[in-house]
């Protein structure tokens, strides 16, 4: 027995060392990924910006130089046809900008006419290349002959002409799409692309560019900025000041449901440090009184999507229930509750009290349960709601969907209406 | 314990910061050490690009760049530096592809390693066999066929580009995949006119047929459409296909364009010659105006198909009551507007009969004036 005692003191502080560290480097991974102490920056910037060009480029008229032109579209064709896959053929491609960069616009012009893109994708790879350097000289042209180059796909061939020169040339591209004439959302695409790609290089360019978009587009751009940063307490950061600081509560609105949805899973002590400052946020009065329901409603949609849906739901409850309405971000997350778990759906409603926003919600879930099936409970839900005008507009909608759906028990559940079902 | 945690901190810190880091080891400063001052200042300056990039990809610019570097690496530097990459290289695209680039110029030195170190199923074997095919087909081909790896495709073109004569013999020696790529890669090269479509059935006439045979009759008419949609399709009997081929090929190519371009497909069907049920009509245009609400109600007024808006209106409509966010209602809108304006009565008399929170939203003032 005094041996073993002996051999167990002997390796006791060992144990406990190797614990320790190991124990004390897990927590250390955990608080650097939650960004609950800051972060330190350990590379630099390259000295050379990505962002010096800000004004579109102006196209000049040079005459095309025919044995130039032909030599390269002979020595473009054959690297394309020679190479066995050109989108990763390195040394090939650095001949190909070797040939496009010492091409006029003119003479990129008509190589990217020659250009057969029915060919495959090696020829996709060539038309981007010599679409990007031409649109870097003339964007007008080169985007207008990507769209009209192929029926099907004509826009992607422009998506990748665009890409190849705005990566390089962002503030250009940015001026360029001020005034370019596009066809419907692709110049929300192109725009979504450089922002997309620019809020990391250059955050101070990609936010003053994104103060200035208008319309839908503005809310999908910065809740795509926080589906990708999720997983980086430094961009997150500024990201969120940027956002608190625009003076439009939907910018942090849309933040907030981007982020939320691609929070990294392994990061709940980042997660539930950040929902605690964004419930002080909410409720505190940095956000103007008659854009809080909307915002509200975001942060609570977003919530529910990462399972947190009865705290959510209690707080939005606590600070709406005599509220009639509900904002469309919310009613949908309830139906997806709804059409996902209609049990627990039906139970948390008939647990609330009487309120007008519970009539609201009532009304919000008919249509999911009918569509599983759920045809009686659908009656309840419109039998409990206790506000005459939400109930009326309730029975419509679901006399309409139910109908579509089946005839029969709908026009039985029609004639019931007359008599009172007991309520709750 | 405050070591373990420094570190545990300090690592992560590097591994998500920009395009990500690998932690501080041994081996890592051994490396450093023992490496000179050019190849440090090399691989410094890839990480300060990549790590520039963060999230996103290497631009072109930068692309150049990384590669000016790494085409100058020794096979030593080319593994020194892919350990120093993060582990979960897919997901930060700069690593991804400067790991690329490092196969790429480990394969041109000495391609047999690369291949047996990367991957099989991954994108890096495809770039070593990218660079050994490029360099030595024969010899990439050999090695694939000894070790059981299929490099058919990448095989296929390159022979049938090489030298369509004796293409089809030659691939078929390399596997059943390179021979079908061959077939294909010379029925879209040889698509562009009847003389060399006919010089390519001839070549091709022992595999009428079989299944390879569909699949490149398939990929030549595809390339024909791609140039020119309507005329491939209002001609394709005078193609020169093969017997029974122009129906199916015709169906397929519908399906196509449907597909690539809902606005081409459906101007081809508005011809009596096209012959397509409105069924089939309707499901195109509902599924454009689905996602683009605004080109496909100017195209149904265009050419006068107010039964498309009728009928997307009230397919839209059943969603539209029971989901009423904007992405729903927007599009209705629209569709219903151009509707409104081609029928007035028609879409009145339908808007009465619709739920009361469903026509407040589709309600346009001037409706009350002539109602």
């Amino acid at each position: 027995m005094p041996r073993i005692k002996r051999a167990v003191a002997r390796l006791l502080w060992p144990t406990i060392t190797v614990a320790s560290l190991v124990i004390g480097n897990w927590a250390g991974h955990r608080v650097a990924r939650s960004g609950i102490l800051g972060h330190h920056t350990f590379e630099p910037q390259p000295e050379n910006s990505a962002t010096e060009i800000s004004a579109p480029p102006r196209p000049r008229a040079e005459p095309v130089r025919t044995d130039q032109l032909t030599t390269a579209a002979k020595r473009l064709k054959a690297l394309s046809r020679s190479s066995p896959d050109l989108r990763w053929d390195w040394e090939a491609l650095r001949e190909v900008d070797r040939i496009l960069a010492q091409l006029s616009a003119s003479e990129l012009a008509s190589l990217y006419d020659q250009i057969e893109i029915s060919r495959g994708y090696y020829e996709e790879t060539l038309a981007s290349k010599v679409g990007g350097y031409w649109a870097a000289k003339d964007p007008d042209a080169a985007i207008r002959a990507a769209l009209a180059k192929s029926p099907g796909n004509g826009e992607l061939l422009a998506i990748q002409a665009f890409k190849e020169w705005s990566a390089d040339q962002p503030g250009a591209a940015l001026a360029w799409l001020k005034s370019a004439e596009l066809p419907d959302k692709l110049d929300e695409n192109f725009r979504h692309h450089v922002l997309g790609s620019l809020i990391e290089r250059d955050f101070s360019l990609a936010s003053s560019a994104y103060l200035q978009v208008k319309g839908e587009e503005v809310g999908k751009i910065i809740q795509s900025w926080g589906r990708a940063y999720s997983d980086d307490p430094e961009m997150r950061d500024k990201l969120i000041d940027f956002s608190k600081g625009t003076g439009r509560p939907e910018d942090y609105a849309n933040l907030n449901t981007g982020l939320m949805s691609s929070w990294p899973q392994d990061d709940a002590l980042g997660m539930l440090n950040y929902i605690r400052g964004l419930k002080d946020y909410l409720e505190s009065n940095a956000v103007p009184a008659e854009a809080r329901p909307v915002t509200d409603a975001a942060a609570v949609t977003a919530a529910m999507e990462r399972e947190y849906t009865g705290p959510a739901l209690e707080w939005w409850m606590e600070r709406y229930a005599e509220s009639p309405t509900t904002p469309a971000s919310l009613q949908g997350a309830v139906k997806r509750w709804t059409y996902k778990a209609p049990d627990a759906a039906i139970q948390w409603l008939a647990q609330q009290p009487e309120s007008l926003q519970r009539d609201s919600l009532n009304a919000s879930v008919t249509s999911p349960l009918v569509n599983t099936g759920h045809y009686a409970e659908a009656a309840q839900s419109i039998a409990n709601i206790r506000d005459p005008g939400i109930q009326q507009q309730a029975i419509e909608s679901l006399d309409y969907i139910w109908t579509r759906k089946d005839p029969e028990s709908a026009a039985a559940w029609r004639a019931t209406l007359s008599a009172a079902t007991p309520a709750k | 314990m405050g070591l373990g945690s420094w570190y545990g901190f300090y690592s992560e810190e590097r591994s998500i910061e920009g395009a990500g880091n690998r932690p501080l080891s041994l081996r890592f400063l051994v490396r450093r050490a023992l490496a000179g001052a050019p190849a440090v200042a090399a691989t410094e300056r890839l990480n300060r690009l990549r790590n520039h990039a963060g999230h996103t990809d290497l631009t072109p610019k930068e692309r150049r760049e990384c590669w000016d570097i790494v085409r100058e690496f020794t096979a030593d530097q080319v593994k020194d530096y892919l350990a120093e990459l993060p582990n979960s290289l897919r997901e930060r695209p700069a690593n991804f592809t400067l790991g690329m680039m490092l196969y790429f110029r480990w394969a041109q030195i000495d391609p047999e390693t690369a291949a047996n170190a990367a991957e099989r199923e991954s994108f890096y074997f495809q770039s070593v066999m990218t660079a050994w095919m490029g360099k030595d087909p024969d010899a990439a081909i050999r090695w694939a066929a000894a070790n059981h790896v299929e490099v058919g495709v990448m095989a296929g073109r390159l022979i049938a580009m090489d030298d369509p004569h004796a293409a089809l013999k030659r691939s078929e020696a390399v596997s059943p995949v390179a021979a079908q790529i061959s077939l294909v890669t010379l029925a879209q090269q040889m698509s562009i006119s009847e003389d060399s479509r006919r010089e390519f059935f001839a070549m091709a006439e022992e595999k009428t047929g079989t299944k390879e045979w569909d699949v490149a009759l398939s990929a030549m008419i595809s390339t024909c459409m791609a140039r020119d949609p309507i005329n491939t399709l209002n001609h394709i009997d005078q193609f020169g296909l093969p017997p029974n081929q122009s129906e199916r090929l015709r169906e397929q190519m519908v399906k196509q364009m449907v597909f690539d371009s809902p606005e081409v497909a459906l101007t081809w069907m508005q011809q009596p010659d096209a012959a397509v049920p409105a069924d089939q009509q309707l499901a195109v245009y509902s599924e454009w105006a689905q996602n683009y609400p605004d080109q496909a109600s100017a195209w149904a007024v265009k050419y006068g198909r107010p039964d498309f808006l009728a009928k997307a209106v009230e397919a839209k409509a059943a969603i539209a009551v029971q989901n009423e966010d904007d992405y729903w209602l927007g599009g209705l809108k629209t569709q219903f507007a151009a509707w409104q304006q081609q029928q007035p009565d028609a879409a009145g008399a339908w808007l009465d009969k619709m739920p009361s929170s469903l026509r407040e939203k589709l309600i346009i003032p001037t409706i009350h004036a002539t109602h």
